[in-house]
């Protein structure tokens, strides 16, 4: 039996003062404006006016569904990007290391130079993309990020290509740790790969598929930068996610109150993922 | 049977070839770019390889123009920035890290649980309640607002990190050194902080780099343009009416140097902060 020691708690005070001065009390000062109206300078407590105008507006619901497509449009592909990309680099073939670290490279990249370069390649006239195509399939020039779908798909698009490599890293590590025996048993068997694939793979790398899928959600659906820079939200709305529509609210339209319960209503989502999430872990966690 | 082998191997590269093409084309075009004329990088159909290399677009980086800002002053700006949250974010997060993988009361799963938590919290949530405090406290549109901003989610990222390092240094080697007379702080200094130096390199790299690329909360607490980030100096070249595609390109490169560097040059502590739970929104 130890006796109880105090001693960790003297190490982990400093980090626990910077958590409570810079995301609990900035948390609760959001909740606290969000039942708040600003009137001539001084903010007057008005109930819950801000999410009853909040809940009327067709903004918001606009911004909660492009919120959604844009967050299951990213996580779909992204997850089956980065498992080709794993399942690929986990092959024996010589120089794999050289082409995990190429594939790699997108993850590493800063957000802004990566929206602000995919705004350049995706340009209607004078772009890479548009180019490419046309001169490789003889395709028509795409308004990329002109028209409201093609701007949707082009942003996740975007998204997918700079998370994807996450899910790779993640799911590599899971595919090396599955013991190598399991195949040759099955191939004794005369499995086929895709009987594999499916009753030993998948199965074994439950645990990183999880973790790759909720972190993949929760980037897409507080994703800024991306389409701050790439799309700012428009055309006419068509890719203004939740984020950027707490952006306009507060620092655009000046209205703090109406901001803060929408950021309310995202911090909300958040917690119901996490606890999903934290839920299922555990599941997955008793019946391995 | 091998012509079946070398089939699949062959598939496998054209693949590996593919993707990698994908991943890193983005990245050579804005070298290509970069090195463009004005009158060229608008040219269709683009060349691939610029035709009449110029560094025009660099020189407009450190042309100083008055309230614009340039990239001179945003870099300095950054590098400062990027250093203290650095600084700041190691000194807590090691202590911290420390302290939560020693601990042993029924507390502990709590605080672990927030310290997971706030990791998710978005930054677009934090903006509006810091932009506010931070103007009543008079650091807004100071570098030292954005350096203590950034420890929001350095610091609970990092310390996980560091916590689940030290899990795996052994508590005997602090114990023989308790019994040798050290106490606590200098067992962790002298012990486990050594030990733990691959961890606090990934953290150190971490920290560095998204202090150093961060653009919401920069954008949001910085207003002039003598105090700008890189990134915030790079999307100020999109104007009113039109966009300077030619300086973007060049900004970019030298907001990817560091970037780049360290991911070639440090890959394995790269990667291991990288999906250490980093959470960017």
């Amino acid at each position: 039996m130890r006796r109880r020691e105090t001693f960790p708690y003297f190490f982990l005070l400093p980090a626990l003062v910077i958590l409570i001065f810079l995301q609990v009390y900035p948390i609760s000062y959001e909740l606290f404006l969000s039942v708040q109206q600003k009137v001539a300078g001084t903010y007057q407590f008005i109930g819950i006016k801000n999410f009853v105008d909040l809940f009327s507006s067709y903004l918001f619901w606009h911004s909660l569904k492009v919120t959604i497509i844009y967050s299951i449009g990213s996580v779909s592909i992204a997850f089956i990007w980065g498992f080709i990309l794993a399942l690929l680099v986990n092959e024996k073939v010589k120089g794999r290391i050289f082409f995990r670290t190429l594939l790699l490279l997108p993850w590493a990249l800063p957000l802004v130079t990566v929206s602000l370069n995919f705004r350049w390649i995706f340009h209607e006239r004078v772009g890479l993309a548009n180019y490419l195509l046309s001169s490789i399939l003889g395709a028509e020039f795409i308004p990329w990020l002109s028209n409201e779908i093609w701007a949707t798909v082009t942003a996740i698009f975007v998204n997918a290509w700079k998370i994807a490599p996450f899910g790779m890293i993640m799911i590599l590590g899971a595919l090396q740790s599955i013991p190598q025996v399991l195949y040759e048993a099955a191939e004794i068997d005369g499995a086929t790969s895709w009987y594999k694939f499916i009753h030993i793979t998948l199965p074994l790398s439950r645990g990183a598929i999880s973790t790759v899928i909720l972190m993949e959600i929760i980037w897409s659906f507080c994703s800024f930068t991306i389409l701050f820079l790439l799309t700012e939200g428009g055309p006419l709305n068509a890719t203004l996610t939740l984020p950027l529509y707490i952006y306009r609210l507060g620092f655009k339209e000046g209205d703090f109150g109406l901001a803060a319960s929408a950021s309310t209503v995202l911090l909300l989502i958040m917690s119901v993922i996490t606890i999903i999430y934290l839920k299922f872990i555990k599941k997955v966690g008793e019946t391995l | 049977m091998i012509k079946k082998i070398k089939i699949k191997t062959l598939v496998i590269y054209l693949l590996l070839c593919f993707f990698s093409l994908i991943a890193i084309g983005p990245t050579l075009w804005i070298f290509s770019c970069a090195l463009k004329s004005g009158e060229e990088i608008y040219a269709y159909p683009p060349s691939i390889i610029p035709k009449n290399p110029t560094l025009e677009n660099f020189a407009k980086l450190q042309k100083i123009r008055v309230g614009q800002g340039n990239m001179v002053t945003a870099t300095s700006n950054g590098l400062i920035v990027a250093l203290f949250a650095t600084f700041i974010c190691l000194t807590i997060s090691t202590l911290g890290g420390y302290g939560l993988s020693r601990m042993r009361s029924p507390l502990k799963s709590r605080l672990l649980f927030f310290i997971f938590f706030v990791q998710l919290v978005p930054a677009i949530v934090l903006t509006i309640p810091l932009y506010i405090w931070f103007a009543d406290l008079g650091i807004i549109d100071e570098l030292i607002g954005l350096i203590v901003a950034y420890q929001s989610f350095l610091v609970p990222i990092s310390t996980a990190f560091v916590k689940d390092y030290i899990d795996s240094v052994p508590v005997e080697l602090e114990e023989s050194a308790l019994v040798d007379g050290c106490n606590r702080f200098w067992a962790f200094i002298r012990i486990s902080l050594p030990l733990s130096a691959p961890s606090i390199a990934s953290v150190a790299i971490f920290a560095f780099l998204h202090a150093w690329e961060e653009y919401l909360l920069a954008s949001v607490l910085i207003l002039t343009p003598d105090k700008r980030t890189p990134p915030l100096q790079l999307a100020a070249f999109i104007g009113e009416y039109m966009i300077d595609w030619g300086g973007i390109m060049a900004g970019a490169i030298w907001v990817l140097i560091p970037v780049v560097l360290v991911f070639l040059l440090l890959q394995k502590y790269f990667v291991a902060g990288l999906t250490a739970g980093a959470v960017k929104a």
